[in-house]
């Protein structure tokens, strides 16, 4: 078991390290190629070793081979000696001996050292008579065979004959006493043919002999390929016969090397491929195994965080089966809100605890929800509690089915709004009640956002002060400036453009048009607001002061009528005193002169005119009278009399002018047309004007008078044109309805009719207009009330 | 120093003939003439290039006026080269018509109706 759960977890360990894993798996692998590749490298090598022995081997026998026959050859010829010491048969014993030994290439008898017999002699003339013992070259090697009374070979040595060789001696004795040598020289070439290094020529080895220097005492080499070779697995034989070293060298280390390494180099990438593979084989594992173990624990902190929303959330949530509407669960905050406990709600549907209200509209949302038209929904609506009171909650509904899946169930997120919904009520009641208050001002409270045309806000007052909506304010930006009235609306547009330009409160008194086509005077009060340091308020009243302008219009005129009287009054007054005194100081002057003269027909004379003076004085006072009279009869009798009635009878009275002056009439006034006017002004109105129609008249054309009458704003016209001699209205204009005011030198002209026909006029309250060009003509208007 | 001329336009026919009257009987002028209004006196004086010495001007006269007169007066006497000097004559005692008559430069005084022989000495001892 033990064992088992070790191996689970050394597993788990190695599955969840790839990159360790993977790197054990290369070391392994590599050290146990490497170990193949020593092993197999070492049986290659013992193989090697043997082979150089064996190889060594049959080269040691072939030069011992070589030896024992020149061994045989010297014996041989060492017989061939007599007893006096002198060779028998040498020529036949040696060319026998030469010929039956491929390795010989020369025999020698050497007595006392000195060389006396050669064979063949061809070639080795230049040896004869050498003498060995005596040569430092070769008494050595003479004297260690005399020694050892055996045969020894020098060389290879340089041959007195020239070329190399190994010469083989050996040591004769005669009747115990030392007689020469027998030798056998070889060619050293011929020797290495014989030791058949030859066949073992290949790559793998190759030979080298040494051989102690008797004169330098160093070893010194023959064979070609002088390199060290000490440092390499070389092997050696003796050979004591010449003092010879054999040595077999292996031709080159490396070449082992050389076959290893592409082995060494594949096992390497191989392990290090099995390495990388199973780095990777193990990488995914941990990854998913990483992967599992994050989403397990996010999955079980979200399980938690849900876990803990549902029960501890300060909404309640409820679990619900969307087919039945049934509640599965609900969470402790759900209960709370509708009063019921958790094993109570599980008996409840949804349906059951919503207000009537509410419930078709919940309904209809669920449809829509299942039908996949909407993929959740929020409504606020009133809930039962169990204890039968009614709460506002708002409500949001999410499926828990996916689409196309089969319904299941749904989560409802419950929020108790009741508190909110009553603040609201008493926000939306707080501001009614400011609504209404600002609609029970008696103006047209208004609110706009820019200096730019167009209002944001405006009371309901304007239906009853200006006979228009809200609405049809807010929809026309432009609106005020239409309903303005047209002789106010530029001047008013351009000031209110001003200030609000300038952020100036505005205040003006101007005219609009009501929707029913009257004036309405309004006080405009605008106030400028600074919500932020950008935004910007007016807000203005428009106030109804119709009445009071009315008041203030109608104040006006009886202050210009008073004005206008005063002024009268005082022309009166000017006129009495003027008029009064042109008399008086006439009489007075007059008097004087009376009192100078001595004459009495001059006094008589200016008596005369005294009297005219008198006289006109009087007529003067009846005039003034006249107009006293007109201007104290505060209320003169007013009657609806017939127009065409009254002129007829003027120009009755005027039959004999108008006979006289050839003057033609024409009274186009309607015999329905009646005016309010007092009958005594009207006759004497008419008298005047027509009367001076006729006298201005121009001395060069027929005088044409036409009567015309018609309604002009609320006035009854009658319209007086002649074609007389006309007025300098620029020059006289303000003079003309003046008392004693005459323009022309016509004896008839009083200055006074029309001083009189205005003033009856004015107090009927008709007024009267003239227009008049010099020398074409002048038309009178004269307004009747 | 010789007498002076002068002339009187007035439209009153009786303030004329009394006027004229009193001024014969003083003898303190050299002629004297006399113009309904300012256009007859106008008229003469356009055509003779008579010009007096002194005038006695009515205001309130139908036709041409005392004022209207006095504007075509200055016009004439720059082609005379002649200086009249004029006393405005009138019944008025209105205090604009005063204050208008001091904006003439021409009107040496305004006089109130009637003239009698202290104003007329007056006159023809002013410079």
């Amino acid at each position: 078991m033990s064992l088992d759960s070790k191996i689970t977890t050394l597993n788990s360990w190695l599955l969840s390290r790839p990159k360790t894993s993977g790197m054990l798996v290369f070391i392994i692998l590599l050290s146990v190629f490497n170990l193949s590749i020593y092993f197999r490298y070492q049986t290659v090598k013992e193989i090697e070793q043997h082979d150089m022995a064996n190889i060594l081997g049959v080269v040691k026998q072939n030069i011992e081979q070589t030896m024992r026959n020149s061994y045989v050859a010297t014996i041989t010829l060492a017989l061939t000696i007599d007893d006096s010491g002198n060779p028998k048969n040498f020529e036949e014993v040696s060319k026998s001996l030469v010929n039956s030994y491929n390795s010989i290439d020369a025999v020698q008898l050497v007595p006392n050292g000195i060389i006396k017999y050669t064979y063949p002699i061809k070639g080795n003339e230049a040896a004869t008579n050498f003498d060995i013992l005596h040569s430092p070259l070769h008494r050595k090697a003479a004297l260690k065979a005399i020694k050892t009374k055996a045969i020894y070979f020098s060389g290879p040595v340089a041959l007195k004959q020239g070329g190399i060789g190994v010469v083989g001696r050996l040591p004769i004795f005669k009747k115990g006493k030392f007689w020469g040598f027998s030798a056998v020289v070889v060619h050293f070439n011929t020797f290495l043919k014989s030791t058949g290094f030859s066949t073992f020529k290949n790559d793998k080895y190759y030979f080298q002999i040494s051989k102690i220097n008797p004169i330098t005492n160093k070893e010194e080499f023959f064979l070609e390929n002088k390199s060290d070779f000490s440092k390499s697995d070389y092997q050696k034989v003796e050979i004591p016969e010449g003092d010879w070293t054999l040595y077999i060298i292996p031709k080159k280390q490396s070449y082992l090397l050389a076959e290893f390494f592409p082995i060494a180099l594949i096992s390497f990438c191989l392990s290090l491929l099995c390495g990388l593979f199973v780095t990777t084989l193990l990488k995914k594992p941990s990854e998913l195994q990483e992967f599992v173990k994050l989403q397990t624990s996010k999955l079980r902190r979200s399980e938690f965080l849900f876990k803990s929303i549902f029960d501890h959330a300060g909404l309640g949530i409820s679990h619900i089966n969307s087919s039945t509407g049934t509640f599965i669960d609900g969470n402790d905050k759900f209960c709370e809100i509708i009063g019921y406990t958790h094993e109570e709600i599980k008996e409840l549907n949804f349906m059951m605890i919503t207000h009537p209200d509410d419930l078709q509209l919940d309904l209809d949302n669920m449809e829509r929800l299942r039908k996949g038209e909407i993929a959740q929904f929020s409504m606020e609506k009133r809930y039962f509690r169990k204890n039968g009171e009614i709460i506002w909650v708002n409500l949001t509904v999410s499926p828990l089915w996916e689409k196309d899946e089969k319904i299941k169930t749904h989560i409802a997120i419950v929020e108790d709004i009741t508190k909110r919904r009553a603040s609201e009520q008493l926000i939306l009641e707080s501001q009614q009640k400011i609504k209404d208050l600002i609609d029970s001002i008696d103006g047209i409270v208004w609110e706009g956002n820019s200096e730019e045309p167009g209002i944001t806000f405006i009371s309901k007052k304007s239906e009853s002060i200006l006979g228009y909506t809200p609405e049809e304010w807010i929809a026309d930006d432009y609106f005020w400036r239409k309903i303005i009235h047209p002789e106010d609306r530029d001047w008013v547009i351009k000031k209110s453009a001003e200030c609000a330009k300038e952020r100036k409160p505005f205040d003006s008194e101007y005219r609009m048009i009501h929707k029913n086509g009257n004036t309405v005077w309004v006080r405009d009060i605008v106030s400028i607001y600074h919500e932020s340091e950008n935004s910007i308020k007016f807000r203005g009243i428009l106030i109804d002061i119709t009445k009071s302008k009315q008041f203030e219009i109608d104040l006006n005129n009886s202050l210009k009528l008073v004005t206008e009287q005063n002024k009268r009054l005082l022309n009166f007054s000017h006129i009495v005193s003027h008029n009064l005194r042109s008399h008086t100081s006439n009489i007075q002057s007059l008097i004087n002169l009376i009192e100078l003269t001595e004459d009495k027909k001059e006094e008589e004379e200016l008596l005369a005119l005294l009297k005219s003076v008198s006289e006109a004085l009087n007529e003067t006072i009846d005039n003034l009278n006249e107009v006293v009279s007109i201007q104290t009869d505060i209320t003169p009798v007013i009657e609806d009399l017939n127009l065409n009635k009254y002129i007829n009878r003027t120009l009755e009275v005027l039959r004999d002018q108008i006979l006289k002056n050839d003057a033609d009439i024409r009274n186009n006034v309607p015999e329905t047309v009646t005016v309010k006017f007092n009958p005594a002004y009207l006759e004497s109105v008419l008298l005047n004007f027509i009367s001076n129609s006729i006298r201005y008249k121009h001395p060069d054309r027929k005088p044409v008078i036409e009567l015309n009458s018609y309604i002009e704003n609320n006035f009854q016209v009658l319209e007086i044109k002649d074609n007389g001699i006309g007025i300098d209205l620029k020059k006289n204009g303000d003079k003309l309805f003046g008392m004693y005011k005459t323009f022309t030198n016509n004896a008839e002209s009083r200055g006074i009719g029309l001083f009189i026909s205005k003033n009856q006029i004015d107090t009927m309250n008709g007024k009267i207009e003239v227009e008049s060009t010099l020398n074409e003509g002048t038309t009178f208007k004269i307004y009747f009330k | 120093m010789p007498q002076k001329r002068i002339y009187i336009i007035d439209d009153d026919p009786i303030y004329q003939l009394v006027t004229k009257r009193l001024i014969e009987k003083t003898s303190l002028f050299s002629e004297t003439r006399a113009f309904v209004n300012g256009h007859e006196a106008l008229h003469y004086f356009e055509n003779t290039g008579d010009l007096p010495d002194v005038i006695l001007l009515d205001i309130e006269m139908p036709g041409m006026d005392g004022w209207d007169f006095l504007d075509e007066l200055i016009r004439i006497e720059k082609n005379c080269h002649k200086k009249v000097t004029i006393y405005v004559a009138s019944s008025s005692i209105a205090s604009e018509d005063k204050i208008k008559a001091q904006n003439y430069h021409c009107v040496k005084d305004f006089l109130s109706k009637p003239i009698n022989l202290e104003k007329l000495k007056v006159i023809a001892e002013a410079e």
